[in-house]
């Protein structure tokens, strides 16, 4: 039985981006158990720990705003979620913020919808970056962005237009700066990399920093 | 390269583009960092496989927290790097380095590789060379690092001879620490040359350096003697720790990122394995029986789940359900575990109606798969190799976890046994139906569930050093395909009956590999010119290349692997001293060939000479619990 839902906010960065999502799932469940969190137990015959994400960040991206919902059997304050996490997870994942969110809300899944992202740039390893600010115009421009979408060997076209909410670029200095808002979740969404691939970038390209810079929804509901 | 370039590189170059590049990362939690100086000795630990497989080792966490104990002592992990991850650190010309302070490996006082399979050799020899270093021992400078080695494949180090420096022979935690000692206090003392400092530490008891043996050969090819150099000690005595409970155990084990191999806590109930079958090599090299108190076992695991906040752990040994405390320790464990979420599992459990019991109580093995090794298909070849399991034992058990819910059963076996025929090879189908029925028989009586499957494992049988078994010939090739084909015909018209079997040719490089001697060292380093590493990994095992290896060295694999050898021939490995007689041995052998049983020396001792040779005993917890001589 869980008596308590508590919403964090954790940071994922520095070397902890070269994690997947899965292994910082194992992350979180162990520093749960090494602070002696009452968290609660799923029914069934392996009982897991009841700790629900946010939408997956792709291995490589930072982040200083990941979400996560922790179900705990018994009371606890937030702010001790808070410090007793911290104690015991490794310093680029912190929690910035925890607060007690209604028992019955949606899953962070469902309520997300939106994150934007801001990519950096050095020009000296990605001197082709200097023209992203030429090319946005064109791609906010085009009414229809179709992208090939690998899934079990099989490539799906895919249009993505209505999912890129926004769409920025400037250059400062020696880096230049592109920064996009997607729509996400479970009807149809994009991802960062099909947004760089618009741009003959990926994930992997030496020299781009990819943070994800915020998770929001458009319902109603207050995620803090 | 300063580890701060390195470091960058890593990160801004080299890790965005590698595969799992987590098993880069070296900042896993409870990893030990420490600040380098001219006075630490420093001590890189490498496993010659993935960081995925080498983080499964409990041998090298234990020597890792061991040495770190020590102020002045540093110990750092190093693993092979994926081929990707190979690619980019050579284009970037950076070498191999250690995980947790990114310094080259050249920048270590002692490497010290573990030895767990043949297969893993090349790997040796890939590393070095990443790491800058000449693969040969006498190609390396004097200011390089001594390269040392230990595992149960020292205990035929003679093909590695040539690449490394030093051996360590049997248990490292009673070795390591002296070792580490007397090399501060020879480095402090006076110049030495690499050789003479090499010389004072073959002094040290399970010390073996190579250099100072030279084998010589028959006409023939036979080893005929050793020529001893320098009044070096002969035999290499192997080293044991006498009390488990007083050895040293780490609790704040490294927590990888990564899902590794054994991803658990882990403590181990005790150290060696009585049963006595005729083909382990565990079973011999690990003698004797040492466990460990039931009160230090809780104490640990509650230390160890605490530190590292796994949701599981493992009660780990050669085989769990020999532990005379294993059902007070259960007892004891379970409720503290359970309150945590903490699962409990016993890996190696040697499967019995009382496994059933306990696997049923502590609810941690899935249901979906149960393991047994009958390891040969007739009564009469299991005496051979004594292993004492009965078809009715089998079939009892399988019986009670087919009722418990099981409804998954694999089978072990081995091909190409001593005086194996086809009427054993048969018997293999035959007891694996009798098992399919009775799961059938079972379902039926209570009244549905999954259909039953059966999964045959079978692998090809490798003489190894230091066995009863070390003078037989393996199979050819030929035979072993023959033997496979004729498994393949009679499964073919079972349902219910799945066959898998090991790649032939693996099984032969691997028989070559565990009896050579130093001659065949020149075909590792030719194999691994031809680009052999990783080959414990199906993709990367290639057969040919070996051959054009043994080929240009002009050697006969044949010789190795399916020469039966005479009593009175003189092996490899004889230089190395397990503290198993050479007499018991072969007194095993002519019984296996009479087909008759060797009982548990737990229960009658048949005087292997372990004990009065190491000067240590069978150390059992807990006699009245019934299992052994109550």
């Amino acid at each position: 039985m869980e008596a308590l839902r508590v919403r964090a906010q954790y940071t994922k960065v520095g070397d902890l981006r070269f994690i997947s999502h899965l292994d910082l799932t194992r992350v979180m469940e162990r520093a749960v158990k090494r602070a002696q969190l009452p968290i609660a137990y799923s029914e069934g015959f392996h009982p897991m720990p009841k700790i629900a994400y946010g939408p997956a960040l792709a291995l490589g991206i930072i982040s200083r705003v990941e979400l996560v919902d922790f179900f705990f059997a018994a009371p606890v304050l937030p702010t001790e979620v808070q410090s007793r996490l911290n104690r015991v997870l490794p310093v680029e994942c912190r929690i910035v913020r925890a607060a007690a969110v209604p028992i019955d809300q949606p899953a962070l899944t469902t309520l997300i919808d939106r994150a934007s992202y801001l990519v950096r740039a050095d020009l000296q390893l990605v001197p082709a970056a200097k023209a992203l600010p030429a090319q946005i115009g064109d791609i906010l421009e085009r009414e229809s962005i179709v992208v090939e979408r690998e899934k079990k060997g099989r490539t799906r076209r895919v249009e993505i237009r209505p999912h890129l909410l926004g769409l920025r670029a400037w250059v400062d200095g020696p880096v230049a700066y592109l920064e996009f808002t997607l729509r996400v979740g479970s009807e149809g969404a994009t991802n960062p990399r099909e947004v760089l691939g618009l741009f003959n970038l990926d994930l992997t390209t030496p020299g781009l920093l990819v943070e994800r810079t915020e998770l929001a929804t458009e319902s109603e509901v207050e995620l803090f | 390269m300063q580890p701060d370039r390195i470091r960058s590189i890593l990160r801004d170059e080299i890790l965005p583009t590698v595969s799992k590049p987590a098993r880069y990362l070296g900042n896993e939690l409870n990893s030990v960092h420490k600040e380098w100086s001219a006075e630490m000795v420093k001590v890189a630990l490498a496993f010659p496989d993935v960081y995925e497989v080498g983080m499964s080792h409990l041998g090298l966490k234990i020597l890792y927290h061991l040495l770190n104990q020590e102020d002045d002592v540093l110990a750092e992990r190093v693993y092979a790097p994926w081929p990707d991850m190979e690619e980019a650190l050579q284009r970037r010309g950076v070498p191999l380095f250690s995980l947790e302070s990114s310094r080259p490996l050249k920048d270590f006082d002692l490497i010290g590789f573990t030895l767990q399979y043949e297969l893993s050799f090349t790997t040796i020899l890939n590393m070095l060379d990443l790491a800058g270093l000449a693969v040969f021992a006498a190609d390396r400078q004097e200011d390089d690092p001594l390269v040392i080695s230990g595992g149960p494949c020292a205990f035929n180090p003679e093909p590695l001879a040539p690449f490394i420096d030093l051996f360590v022979i049997g248990e490292a935690e009673e070795i390591l620490p002296r070792l580490v000692a007397e090399y501060r206090r020879l480095r402090a003392s006076a110049e030495l040359s690499k050789a003479e400092l090499l010389r004072a530490l073959a002094e040290l008891p399970g010390v073996y350096v190579p250099a100072l043996y030279e084998p010589v050969y028959d006409a023939d090819g036979k080893l005929s003697r050793w020529e001893v150099r320098d009044q070096a000690p002969f035999p290499i005595k192997k080293q044991v720790i006498k009390d488990l409970d007083q050895a040293f155990f780490p609790t704040r084990f490294i927590v990888p990122y990564l899902e590794t191999v054994h991803d658990r806590a882990m403590v181990e109930v005790f150290r060696g394995c009585a049963r006595g079958c005729r083909f382990c090599q565990a079973g011999m090299i690990y003698r004797p029986v040492r466990e460990r108190s039931v009160e230090n076992l809780v104490e640990l695991a509650q230390a160890i789940v605490l530190a590292t906040g796994y949701d599981e752990l493992s009660l780990v040994s050669l085989s769990t359900g020999d532990y005379t405390g294993l059902t007070r320790l259960v007892e004891e464990l379970l409720p503290k575990l359970k309150e945590r979420g903490i699962a409990l599992s016993l890996p190696s459990l040697r499967i019995d109606t009382f496994a059933v019991e306990l696997a049923e109580q502590i609810q941690s093995i899935r249901k979906t798969g149960l393991t047994f090794a009958p390891e040969a298909g007739t009564a009469r070849l299991r005496d051979v190799i004594n292993k004492n399991v009965t078809e009715e034992d089998l079939l009892r058990t399988t019986e009670a976890a087919f009722r418990a819910g099981w409804h998954t059963v694999k089978l072990y076996f081995m091909l190409g046994l001593p005086t194996e025929t086809d009427e054993d090879l048969a018997g293999i189908y035959l007891l694996a139906k009798k098992v399919a029925d009775l799961g059938e028989s079972v379902r039926r009586e209570i009244g549905g569930g999954k259909r039953v499957t059966v999964t045959v494992s079978v692998s090809s049988f490798v003489p190894k050093a230091h066995t009863p078994f070390q003078w037989f010939a393996q199979d050819t090739r030929d035979e072993l395909r023959r033997k496979q084909r004729y498994l393949e015909s009679l499964f073919k018209k079972s349902r219910g009956l799945a066959l898998k079997y090991h790649d032939v040719d693996v099984s032969f490089i691997e028989a070559v590999l565990a009896r050579a001697d130093r001659r065949v060292a020149g075909a590792i380093y030719e194999a691994w010119r031809r680009g052999a590493k990783l080959e414990g990994w199906s993709e990367f095992f290639c057969v040919t290349r070996w051959e054009e290896a043994f080929a240009a060295c002009g050697l006969d694999p044949a010789f190795y692997a399916n020469r039966p050898r005479r009593y009175t021939e003189l092996l490899p490995w004889e230089i190395i001293d397990s503290g198993v007689s050479k007499e018991f041995l072969a007194r095993e052998a002519d019984k296996a060939l009479a087909g008759s049983k060797t009982v548990d020396c737990r229960a009658d001792c048949e005087d292997c000479g372990v004990c009065p040779g190491l000067k240590v005993a069978n150390r059992l917890r807990y006699r009245d619990s019934g299992l052994f001589g109550g």
